[in-house]
């Protein structure tokens, strides 16, 4: 049903309290490759350290103690990204929203068809790669920009503005020649071939 | 008026027992069965089913008339009166032990016959009517019982559809799994079989709920029997927790083990329990108490009597209305009839247990009942 499961990776992680829908869902999520781990409790859930292997969360919203709504705002607050899919027992239109609004990215109801489930984990956890591609490259970046000196991160300001060099020479008081040679080691540096590129990682880096 | 009575005799003297049949004949009775032997006029009072037993205490064989009386009066109801020569203490305490109709000391005129024959037979006419008006009053009892059961369920079809749907799903999952283990070159056997033999533990679980639902709702005549009643509550409050968990209630439960076994009516002590924990539920519910969680405790007192209690920390009663909240059509809800606690209080009466209501401290009910554990129970 995924079209090619060697391809997704990532772990799914399943939080019901439901001792048999637990070992239903996570049979179900392996005998079409996916790895899966599942949780009794969103607390169980919290716990761990390594979450950031998973790809997707499927979230039953009757968690005893606190509700899986709550759950989702607890992702919210500690900036966890990973895509939930919310399986309720009762389908009622409020909750749906309150989940949808929390972050779910499907709302699913009991009992569910597999079909349906698995499309959307598999859309879960494409968007999960996506995201986490666009970190990976946003760190990347970043990870470059630290390399700059002082002096090199001013140039670099300045030519994302659309500052020529003998503008930057003005504004920082120092010879053309000089912010040539510092916008040199910048560009090999940000491993950037224009200023294009220089403008694009400037807006991604919020400069 | 004189109403003509069939009557067994049972005399082991044969003269005296001819004499009474003389005597009965004149005074306008039939006497249709003459016995010398205890256990004999058992057997005779059920085959023949006479209006009256006149039975001596001194009778030939293993049991005396006072036995016999007592075997008679437990299985047919036959009104007994004694006719005897003995009149010491003790075998008085023993004959009145036995609930006779009448006694009478030998020997005895035509008169007194008549007379004691007369008042046993207008005494257990009475006591058939009474005998008829409860039974019809316990019908119409378990009758209203069974409704408050059934609106009590009402309230919870939700959470059990809800509870039905989760092994459903179950099911399915299982099932799509299997198949899916099977499909193309490198079908997993073993997995399959794992998610099939799922599926069936879940097909099962739907099962045991769905009987343990109408187990609550079924419309069965009242049985006394010999329970768990640990296991009894745990059933009740597998079909509750689910709802009490949707409405966010947590429920700590406490269940003493090794109790002794009580008698009493499944269905009915259940009930209670199903009333009180919704009960409680509705007083967390109306106070806005962030303790949301109802306690459920079931120990043995001191004195041997099992005592089970439901806490919860929500609105309370009033002191002054302690008692008053089991008489019927008392409510404090919107939508309450006010029959749920007054029938609780009643099948406790019942089963010869009680149910009280104390405040809990600093807000909140404790609801308490108690039940003899079966050795002090009689049979009711």
């Amino acid at each position: 049903m995924i079209a090619d499961p060697e391809k997704v990776a990532a772990v799914v992680a399943v939080i019901d309290d439901d001792q048999g829908i637990r070992e239903a869902l996570d049979g179900m999520l392996r005998s079409v490759g996916l790895q899966v781990e599942c949780f009794a409790s969103a607390q169980e859930f919290l716990a761990k350290d390594d979450r950031d292997k998973f790809g997707c969360i499927v979230l039953d919203v009757h968690l005893p103690g606190r509700n899986g709504l709550d759950f989702l705002d607890d992702l919210a607050t500690l900036h966890v990204t990973t895509p939930v899919i919310v399986i309720s027992g009762f389908a009622d239109v409020p909750m749906s929203v309150r989940a949808m609004k929390a972050g779910a990215i499907e709302f699913l109801t009991k009992p569910v068809r597999a079909m349906d489930l698995l499309a959307a984990v598999e859309a879960a956890v494409k968007r999960d790669c996506a995201m986490k591609q666009a970190a990976e490259k946003i760190a990347g970046l970043r990870a470059d920009f630290e390399t700059l000196t002082v002096r090199e991160r001013e140039v670099f300001a300045h030519v994302a503005a659309g500052l020529m060099n003998k503008q930057i020479a003005a504004a920082l008081d120092l010879s053309e020649a000089t912010i040539k040679l510092h916008r040199g080691t910048m560009m090999r540096k940000m491993r950037a071939n224009s200023l294009a590129d220089i403008v694009r990682m400037a807006d991604r880096l919020g400069i | 008026m004189t109403t003509r009575a069939r009557v067994m005799v049972v005399e082991d003297d044969r003269i005296v027992a001819r004499d009474i049949g003389e005597q009965l004949g004149r005074i306008g009775h039939s006497v249709i069965g003459v016995t010398a032997r205890g256990e004999a006029a058992v057997e005779l009072a059920i085959s023949n089913r006479p209006d009256l037993v006149l039975m001596d205490i001194r009778l030939e064989g293993e049991i005396d008339g006072i036995d016999a009386a007592r075997q008679i009066r437990a299985r047919c109801q036959i009104p007994v009166v004694f006719l005897t020569a003995y009149a010491d203490d003790e075998t008085i305490r023993r004959a009145s032990e036995t609930e006779p109709f009448g006694y009478l000391l030998k020997p005895f005129e035509d008169l007194q016959l008549r007379t004691v024959i007369e008042m046993a037979l207008y005494k257990d006419r009475a006591d058939r009517k009474l005998r008829e008006s409860t039974a019809a009053l316990q019908v119409a009892q378990a009758e209203l019982a069974r409704m408050s059961r059934i609106t009590t369920m009402g309230q919870l079809t939700a959470s059990i559809a809800h509870e039905v749907n989760q092994p459903l799903m179950a099911v399915v999952m299982n099932a799509e799994a299997c198949v899916q283990w099977l499909k193309g070159e490198k079908a997993n056997v073993g997995e399959a079989r794992a998610a099939a033999e799922r599926a069936i533990a879940e097909g099962h679980r739907a099962g045991a709920i769905i009987q343990r639902v109408r187990a609550i709702a079924r419309n069965a005549p009242v049985v006394f029997e010999e329970h768990d009643l640990n296991e009894m509550i745990e059933s009740v409050l597998s079909i509750v927790q689910p709802e009490l968990s949707r409405q966010g209630i947590a429920l700590d439960v406490y269940l003493q083990p090794d109790q002794p076994s009580i008698v009493g009516d499944r269905v009915q002590l259940q009930q209670v329990m199903l009333n009180l924990v919704s009960n409680a539920a509705d007083a967390i519910n109306a106070s806005g108490t962030q303790q949301r969680r109802v306690t459920v405790v079931s120990a043995m007192d001191p004195l041997g009597e099992v005592c089970v209690t439901v806490e919860d920390a929500g609105v309370g009663i009033d002191p002054d209305h302690l008692d008053v909240i089991f008489n019927p059509f008392f409510t404090t809800k919107r939508d309450g009839i006010g029959m749920g606690l007054s029938i609780c209080r009643s099948i406790l009466d019942a089963h010869g247990g009680r149910l009280w209501a104390e405040p809990r401290v600093p807000t909140g009910t404790c609801f308490r009942f108690t039940l003899p554990p079966r050795m002090l129970q009689v049979a009711p």
